[in-house]
């Protein structure tokens, strides 16, 4: 005998859905009978709704959809059809509903098939609910829904219109509503692409209403008083965004340092005096020196930086770096794409960006031209051509700031996001009070301060194990395979290399690590790892920047591969646990954790200084 | 970020990743869904994919793309293509910067389902859903004049011609490829059959432009990516574009010379090729001046003339290839397609 086919999990859910839904469907269908025809009728009533979402990539045309839909707003004199329409049911709407609303159609051949009325700001719905609600972003609802083909082509459409043409303010959610009973409604709501995102169940007693609700966010039922409002967000597709906050608009019209008294100084004039009369630095040439500078640092050596400098000062920086700097590193210094990586950043253009230890200046000169940036370099040569650069661009949206982070007395809590773009790995180099680790963190700990609420940090570095250092790439040490020895042995072999990369030998102490070990030290900081990709091409040029996710690793590999065997393999190696282990160059971003916010947020709201302000005063 | 695409991840009902890939004069910002398990994630195609595009030209290749989108739309429940989400043009210092969104396909190139046993055991499932898809398209488009009114193919051919010539006077490198074959297309427009109409074409329908979800069995495993070249053309346009470019590299080339003898050599291509124009209600002589105004619209197009961009590289490349090209139809006297060659 053959053996029965298992129909499998899924459908054995489906099965159970189904029943579930029918079953409940008739059971309410009776109950609303009951309710509405029966003796209580008018007394006790209760009321399922549905909240239905879609985000527009979701929503589905059906074939059926005729050509020639026209949607716009419904005018005045078609408004009040609309609403005679209502009125000859016995139900109409109230004043407040007429002038809370706005009401957008769709006609086909002169006909007007479907429309939706939309919220115009925060108020309650009309009663003819049977519940109530405060709204606290702009919506749309759909007011009737029925199962014609030409009403369900012309939905999407609508919710487009809506999209496109928004309030005033700005309507960012579509939040359709259906009552449980009317599976007709329900049932096209699904074939468009909807889903159910909250069901509110509303009961009346005599003159009492009672609500309970239940979202796919908040997971459980809520009870709400009668004259409870029901927040919005407990609904809207918006609210389980990635965790972006809304930007912080406190954080000031300039940038900002702490005084060791407390007070703030502004960097915008030509000397930074506090009021408690002492000062802090003063601009040069397009530069705020903000304490002493650092030793020179840098791929060509001092005299031909300065050469260099003379040079773009004479005629032009670009003229600069093709006469005088070497072929591979003026590519590097003049590439438009070194700040590619800006198009995953969800940035607003108002948004101020530091770029720490911004080098020749490529990341911010290119930021600038979208964002207001920040340059903080230590190098005094590096900061003037960062500086020259901007003038001869007209950046006027890029400041140069000489120092260096723990150094220079940069107000906490100012920046909407920070650039640390190959650094991280270099800091212990410079500072030897503290093993390279407790460096690094402490480095971080910094970054993390100087965020605004809701900021990110975009960290680029190298995999420790990744497949470019199993290759034989040079490390940081200007060493082979020192990343991959165990610490102690890297500091053994680099203290006594002579191709040891700076003038002075201090060891290994350009640590990077895994993937893992980045997530450590990102805790210990309290730092929350919102995003990671992968740079094939390498952080430097971050035109091409893949997420650790399987899907899109295949997406980005999905072209090329002359062979079979070289797809083959493509194939197999494209997944994120595989990425993840040996992927050459990542880029995170990070977020500051709740906690650690708070006590940024703990140490602005005192005027506290910060350590380093300290140590200045 | 683009404000666009900011909305877009701003809206979306969950998490999102974000991918970001080059283009030429922009880039492309693929979103895709964070949830659900492993093989999930594998196979879950992108949410949507965003291009941006930077200067004129960049920005006029989308805008391209952009409209034929919304030409699209109405065909978009019938046919797998992607649909416009959003569309937006600005300027960032004094830079024209363009963005658009269409909805993410399933799929992946056809070229990575290479048709193996190409020409000799029977045309690959490939090139006959790539035809099936034609057909329908065709059929579809043209009931909604989706490349406006129908004109004549000698129309069309006119005004190739006349843009060879303008583009041969802006670039003088490049003139003896476009002048070797206006005088060709035009001596066949002259010949061919009274009647032939243009139906409207994809513009760039090769294999990368086509993601089939693996094995394509038929034309809805297919779906059909970039149209920013859509347009009217004959019937013959796109499907010679797939067949000139669809390569099973080695096997072809051992079989074959070049890729131009496809069209020529006797073989079930090019039998199917035939029939094809056959069934277009093309005679012998509309055939071939729809075989050689494929030849110089591509010819321009992969010159970089058209709204591709092409590096220094890419263009010598193609200037060399052509020039090869055109040495050998020359040397046969620029023969008729799909008849046998004149020894």
């Amino acid at each position: 005998m053959r053996a029965r086919k298992d129909p499998g999990p899924g459908w054995l859910a489906g099965w159970r859905e189904k029943r579930r839904q029918g079953v409940g469907t008739l059971g309410y269908r009776l109950l609303r009978r009951v309710l509405d025809r029966g003796p209580l009728a008018g007394r006790v009533d209760v009321r399922i709704h549905q909240v239905i979402a879609v985000a527009p990539w979701r929503l589905r045309l059906p074939p059926r959809l005729a050509r020639g839909l026209r949607v716009r707003e419904v005018e005045a004199e078609e408004e009040a059809a609309l609403r005679g329409l209502r009125a000859a049911l016995g139900m109409e709407y109230g004043e407040r509903f007429r002038q809370a609303h706005r009401c957008v159609g769709a006609w086909l051949e002169q006909r007007l098939v479907a429309f939706v009325w939309m919220r115009r700001g925060p108020a309650h719905l009309p009663a003819s609910f049977g519940c109530a609600w405060q709204l606290t972003a702009p919506m749309a609802w759909l007011y009737d829904l029925y199962s014609d083909p030409e009403v369900l082509g012309a939905i999407p459409h609508l919710y487009a219109y809506l999209r496109q043409h928004p309030p005033g303010e700005g309507l960012q959610e579509y939040v359709g509503q259906t009552d449980y009973d009317n599976w007709r409604s329900r049932r096209a709501h699904r074939s468009l692409g909807y889903e159910v995102r909250a069901t509110l169940w509303s009961g009346q007693w005599g003159q009492r209403w009672v609500h309970v609700s239940r979202s796919q966010q908040a997971g459980r039922w809520r009870w709400h008083g009668g004259k409870a409002l029901i927040p919005l967000p407990l609904f809207a597709v918006g609210s389980e965004r990635q965790g972006w906050r809304p930007w912080a608009s406190e954080r000031g019209p300039e940038v900002r340092l702490q005084c060791a008294c407390g007070r703030q100084v502004g960097l915008g004039g030509e000397r930074f005096v506090c009021t408690c009369g002492r000062e802090w630095g003063r601009r040069e040439a397009g530069v705020a020196r903000v304490g002493a500078a650092m030793p020179y640092w840098g791929e060509i050596p001092q005299a031909e930086m300065q050469r260099v400098l003379a040079r773009a000062r004479a005629a032009d920086w670009r003229t600069a770096v093709r006469e005088l700097v070497p072929e591979g590193l003026a590519e590097y210094v003049g590439d438009p794409q070194r700040a590619a990586f800006h198009e995953l950043l969800p940035l607003p253009a108002e948004a101020r960006i530091l770029d720490v230890g911004a080098g020749w200046g490529g990341i911010a000169a290119a930021l600038a031209r979208h964002y207001e940036v920040v340059a903080l370099e230590g190098v005094a040569e590096r900061a003037q051509w960062i500086a020259l650069r901007g003038e001869q661009e007209g950046l006027e949206r890029l400041r140069v700031v000489q120092g260096d982070v723990h150094q220079t007395p940069l107000a906490l809590g100012q920046f909407d996001a920070i650039i640390a773009n190959g650094i991280l790995e270099w800091v212990a180099l410079m500072d030897h009070s503290a093993a390279p680790t407790a460096v690094q963190l402490s480095f971080l700990q910094r970054l993390r301060d100087l965020l605004a609420p809701g900021g990110m940090i975009y960290l680029a570095i190298e995999n420790r194990f990744g497949w470019a250092e199993f290759g034989g790439a040079l490390d940081h040490s200007g060493l082979r395979y020192t990343s991959l020895l165990p610490r102690m042995v890297a500091r053994w072999v680099c203290a006594r290399s002579r191709r040891y990369r700076a003038h002075f030998n201090v060891g290994y102490r350009t640590y990077t690590y895994s993937f893992g070990g980045y997530q450590d030290l990102f805790r210990q900081v309290g730092l929350e790892l919102r995003g990671c990709w992968i740079s094939p091409l390498g952080y430097n040029r971050p035109e091409k920047l893949v997420p650790l996710h399987t899907g899109a690793i295949r997406f980005s590999q999905r072209r090329g591969g002359r062979t079979r065997l070289r797809r083959v393999a493509r194939w197999a190696l494209g997944r994120e646990g595989v990425w993840r282990r040996i992927g050459s160059d990542y880029v995170f971003l990070l977020q500051a954790e709740a906690g650690g916010e708070r006590a940024a947020e703990t140490r602005v709201a005192a005027g506290a200084p910060g350590e380093q302000g300290s140590e200045h005063a | 970020m683009h404000e666009l695409i900011l909305e877009m991840v701003q809206m979306a009902p969950a998490p999102v990743a974000l991918s970001r890939l080059p283009l030429d004069d922009g880039a492309l910002v693929v979103g895709f869904a964070v949830g659900g398990d492993r093989r999930q994630r594998a196979q879950a195609p992108p949410l949507w994919v965003g291009k941006t595009g930077y200067g004129s030209r960049g920005c006029r290749r989308l805008r391209a793309e952009a409209q034929a989108l919304g030409q699209l739309e109405g065909l978009a429940g019938t046919l797998p293509v992607p649909r416009l989400l959003g569309w937006r043009e600005s300027e960032v210092r004094g830079e024209a910067v363009a963005c658009l969104v269409q909805s993410g396909m399933a799929g992946t190139p056809m070229e990575g389902a290479g048709p193996r046993g190409w020409g000799s055991r029977g045309l690959p499932a490939a090139l006959l859903a790539a035809g099936d898809w034609l057909r329908r398209f065709q059929r579809l488009a043209d009931a909604q004049r989706l490349a406006g009114p129908r004109r004549g193919l000698t129309e069309l051919a006119a005004e190739a011609c006349a843009r060879a010539e303008n583009e041969a006077e802006g670039h003088a490198e490049l003139a003896p490829l476009l002048t070797a074959l206006s005088p060709v297309v035009a001596h066949a427009a002259a010949r061919a059959e009274p009647g032939a109409a243009s139906v409207p074409m994809h513009g760039d329908f090769w294999a990368e432009n086509i993601l089939a979800v693996r094995p394509v069995r038929s034309l809805h495993d297919m779906s059909v990516i970039d149209w920013s070249g859509l347009g009217a053309g004959s019937a013959l346009d796109d499907l010679l574009t797939f067949t000139a470019n669809l390569s099973d590299g080695a096997a072809r080339r051992e079989r074959l010379g070049r890729w131009q003898e496809l069209f020529f050599a006797p073989g079930r291509v090019r039998d199917y090729l035939r029939d094809w124009a056959a069934a277009a209600g093309y005679g012998d002589r509309t055939a071939r001046l729809a075989f050689y105004l494929f030849l110089l619209r591509r010819l321009v197009w992969e010159l970089g003339l058209g709204l591709q961009t092409r590096s220094a590289g890419e263009r010598a490349q193609a200037r060399a290839e052509w020039s090869e090209v055109l040495a050998w139809l020359a040397q046969r006297r620029y023969p008729d397609p799909f008849l046998p060659m004149p020894s």
